[in-house]
């Protein structure tokens, strides 16, 4: 069974003094629960696993649920501003962003399933168009019909 | 003489003699004998000390008992005031002896150490030539006076000295080296050579090739920061030293992965824009739907989402996200 980590909640803040080594636009997020800085997280290195795959996941509106964003082995590599960040640490799959990207993520259950096809888009009413234009092409006939005849 | 020569009191008369020969009581016989008896005891001691002896007294090997101590010169002694006394023949002082005046003798019993037993070697001196002090047979040295001390002291130290280098100002006439891992010295918390400026003042140390190129490096006390100047590079010019301390540099950037975006639906309607979706992040892709209008020529297409990712910057403090400037 797949033994996945909650590492929370994370929204996005700006520290009242940044950090000395901290570009001036660098951006910052800390955990929803206690407010603790994402890159302190990460720098405290005993937090995630070294060989677990960590990834972020983000609401969308279309699917009405969480969907996987980016998921990696090396936690530098995540930004989880507005994000849930999770952490399975007995993955036996390959590259994890193909396997798990897209998929959508449960946090109540953490299941992780693959994202369901949303229906098509309708498509473009040619055939209508077609009529319409035809319908002008005949008035645009008629119209040239009795201009001849005026300026005879 | 009323004593024979050898102790016995000879009698002059005889009264029973005298009274079997038919002799009267006779005045003049009776002074005779008393006056003998007088000269007698007159050659006796008399114990209140009036009679002087005339001739030496032989003992018998017999003592003179309770006698006093000695007070004049030539009185006798007792034993209890001889035992005080250092035997000529030797004997042994149980407390300090004190000298005043000159100790001359063969030899000298030391003891073997401070504590302890006497040891039983001699020592003294050897006056032939230089002072020697000997122990039994053995010459031990020659004794040194504090001038021939004190010069060969200064000779010993000045020629261990001599290659020191001298705290007071000298000049290396080679390369200072330490042993792997090993420092000179040790300033603040780290083993460090330490150029220590005076208060408020640079510390700085100066490097010279001769003939081609010098300058100085040293810490400036108003600002903290690290300069090289003078010299070759111009007196009076200062040219700070960029570090992490007053520099933030960035080493490496990189795109990461921040998701796939689906545009916002109403309905099977694809509604709005997708206007960053992720703070920061940036679009690298996306993906439509759509096809030929058909006879118009015309071409439907509807962005359906995008692909979104974060720059990150690489500095001393590790890997950064960031947005827009500003």
């Amino acid at each position: 069974m797949t033994q996945i980590i909650d590492h929370g909640r994370w929204v996005p803040y700006r520290p009242d003094q940044l950090p000395p080594t901290a570009p001036p636009n660098a951006l910052f997020c800390r955990r929803e629960s206690d407010g603790v800085d994402w890159y302190d997280y990460v720098k405290e290195g005993s937090n995630f696993t070294a060989d677990g795959v960590k990834f972020t996941a983000f609401w969308q509106d279309a699917y009405n649920g969480f969907t996987v964003g980016a998921a990696v082995r090396d936690p530098t590599l995540l930004f989880p501003s507005n994000m849930l960040v999770r952490e399975i640490i007995d993955y036996r799959g390959g590259e994890p962003q193909i396997e798990l990207g897209e998929k959508l993520y449960e946090p109540d259950t953490h299941r992780l399933r693959q994202r369901p096809a949303l229906p098509p888009l309708p498509g473009f009413d040619f055939e209508g168009l077609e009529a319409q234009v035809a319908v002008l092409e005949a008035r645009v006939a008629l119209l040239e019909d009795k201009l001849e005849r005026v300026l005879r | 003489m009323p004593f024979n020569g050898a102790g016995m009191f000879v009698r002059l008369r005889n009264w029973v003699e005298d009274a079997t020969a038919g002799v009267k009581i006779r005045a003049d016989y009776h002074d005779t004998e008393d006056d003998n008896f007088a000269s007698g005891i007159s050659q006796c001691i008399a114990r209140d000390g009036q009679s002087t002896v005339l001739n030496n007294i032989p003992m018998n090997s017999k003592r003179i008992v309770s006698l006093a101590d000695p007070v004049d010169p030539q009185d006798a002694v007792t034993k209890a005031y001889d035992d005080l006394k250092l035997p000529l023949a030797g004997g042994t002082i149980t407390g300090d002896l004190t000298v005043t005046g000159k100790v001359s003798t063969s030899g000298y019993r030391t003891r073997t150490g401070l504590s302890g037993t006497y040891g039983g070697s001699y020592f003294n001196f050897n006056w032939t030539g230089n002072l020697q002090v000997w122990v039994d047979n053995t010459n031990i040295g020659d004794l040194a006076t504090t001038a021939y001390v004190e010069n060969r002291a200064q000779a010993w130290a000045a020629q261990y000295a001599a290659p020191k280098v001298n705290r007071a100002g000298d000049t290396m006439g080679g390369l200072l080296t330490t042993a792997a891992g090993g420092n000179i010295g040790s300033g603040g918390g780290m083993n460090s050579i330490m150029v220590m400026g005076g208060a408020s003042d640079w510390a700085a140390m100066s490097f010279h090739s001769p003939g081609a190129f010098a300058c100085n490096f040293g810490l400036n006390p108003g600002d903290g920061n690290f300069y090289c100047g003078g010299w070759s590079l111009g007196a009076g010019n200062a040219y700070k030293f960029w570090t992490t301390r007053n520099l933030n540099p960035i080493q490496d950037g990189r795109l990461v992965y921040a998701g796939d975006f689906t545009a916002p639906r109403t309905g099977n309607q694809v509604t709005g824009g997708i206007f960053e979706p992720r703070t920061g992040a940036v679009v690298t892709g996306l993906w439509f739907v759509g096809g030929d209008a058909g006879a118009t020529g015309s071409l439907a297409i509807t962005c359906q989402g995008g692909r979104w990712r974060f720059m990150q910057l690489l500095t001393p403090g590790g890997w950064y996200t960031v947005g827009y400037a500003g």
